[in-house]
């Protein structure tokens, strides 16, 4: 005597089901690819998104256009397709916004960091945000014209500016700032080479890169 | 308007941020005065020019600061309202 095909359906639904465990990859729309590590298992969705973790790490990734391929925590991703990638980690009570310019399918990524939580709630901009600050250097063309703790920028020489405070907040880490100027030339340089390192904002009017285009150029930033 | 002085070897431009200007009362002139005062080390000679002096970026570095004693200025200390002000605890 065999039970209909509904009588089947049923006994499936009732009966005790342990909770499953995936020893691999999932994939909900896609097969994950076959070279992710196996210590970093990836929940693949779609052609671009994965959550992963690790097996032996606190480490928590939400990744767009990426895979991890080796356990390398900087260097062992690639690429799923040929698109930009961007990635939000947690990691040992961090939050970290990863990004990466675009690179073919397969290929290894470089991420840079724009910007860490630190568990005390610090922010730490390492300056991916590209600031393009023309400001003291050519005196007509542009014009600092909002500032949020910013008194003044001085323009001292080649690779070396200054940043004044409206309130001096002793707020010092070890942030990044990342000028360029509208020749296209970056310069890269630490808070702590500020004679003043604290927190502020400012905006720059430029008309050398378009209309007025708004800019604003982070230091460091803290409760 | 900005404020322009030697620092050693370097020619040093001041941009003021308008945004903080505008909390300064006074005419233009006295609220970059008071930039200065704040701004600067106090003692620094310096002046304030129209933006049109500031040359284009070329050569930034060869730059110099030819002091003009008609014009020139000198920054002062800010008062300790100032100072408590701005949260410059150090030199009060």
């Amino acid at each position: 005597m065999t039970k209909s095909a509904t009588r089947e359906a049923a006994d499936e639904v009732s009966a005790p089901v342990a909770s499953p465990v995936f020893t691999g990859n999932v994939g909900v729309g896609v097969t994950p690819e076959g070279d992710i590590v196996a210590d970093r298992p990836h929940l693949r969705i779609g052609s671009t998104t994965a959550l992963s973790g690790s097996n032996s790490n606190d480490q928590t990734y939400l990744s767009n256009n990426a895979k991890q391929v080796t356990t390398a925590h900087a260097s062992g991703w690639e690429y799923l397709i040929t698109d930009y990638a961007s990635q939000y980690k947690q990691k040992e009570g961090t939050h970290v916004f990863q990004v990466a310019p675009s690179g073919t399918a397969d290929a290894a990524i470089s991420w840079t960091t724009p910007l860490t939580i630190t568990n005390d709630g610090r922010g730490l901009s390492e300056f991916t945000a590209k600031a393009w600050c023309k400001f003291a250097a050519n005196g007509t063309s542009s014009n600092l014209t909002y500032g949020h703790n910013v008194s003044s920028v001085s323009y001292v020489a080649t690779g070396h500016w200054r940043i004044h405070y409206t309130n001096s907040l002793t707020y010092n880490y070890s942030a990044q700032m990342m000028v360029s100027d509208n020749g296209g030339r970056n310069t890269t340089f630490k808070v702590g080479e500020f004679e003043q390192s604290y927190c502020g904002v400012f905006i720059s009017n430029m008309s050398q890169i378009g209309t007025n285009a708004a800019v604003a150029c982070f230091t460091a930033f803290g409760e | 308007m900005r404020i322009i002085y030697q620092e050693n070897e370097n020619a040093v431009v001041v941009q003021p941020v308008d945004s903080f200007l505008d909390t300064l009362e006074g005419t233009l002139e006295e609220k970059m005065i008071h930039l200065a005062n704040k701004d600067l080390p106090t003692g620094t000679k310096y002046e304030l020019v129209e933006d049109s002096i500031i040359p284009n970026d070329d050569f930034r570095d060869a730059w110099t600061y030819t002091a003009d004693p008609s014009v020139e200025k000198t920054s002062e200390d800010l008062t300790p309202e100032e100072l408590a002000k701005y949260n410059m605890t150090e030199n009060l």
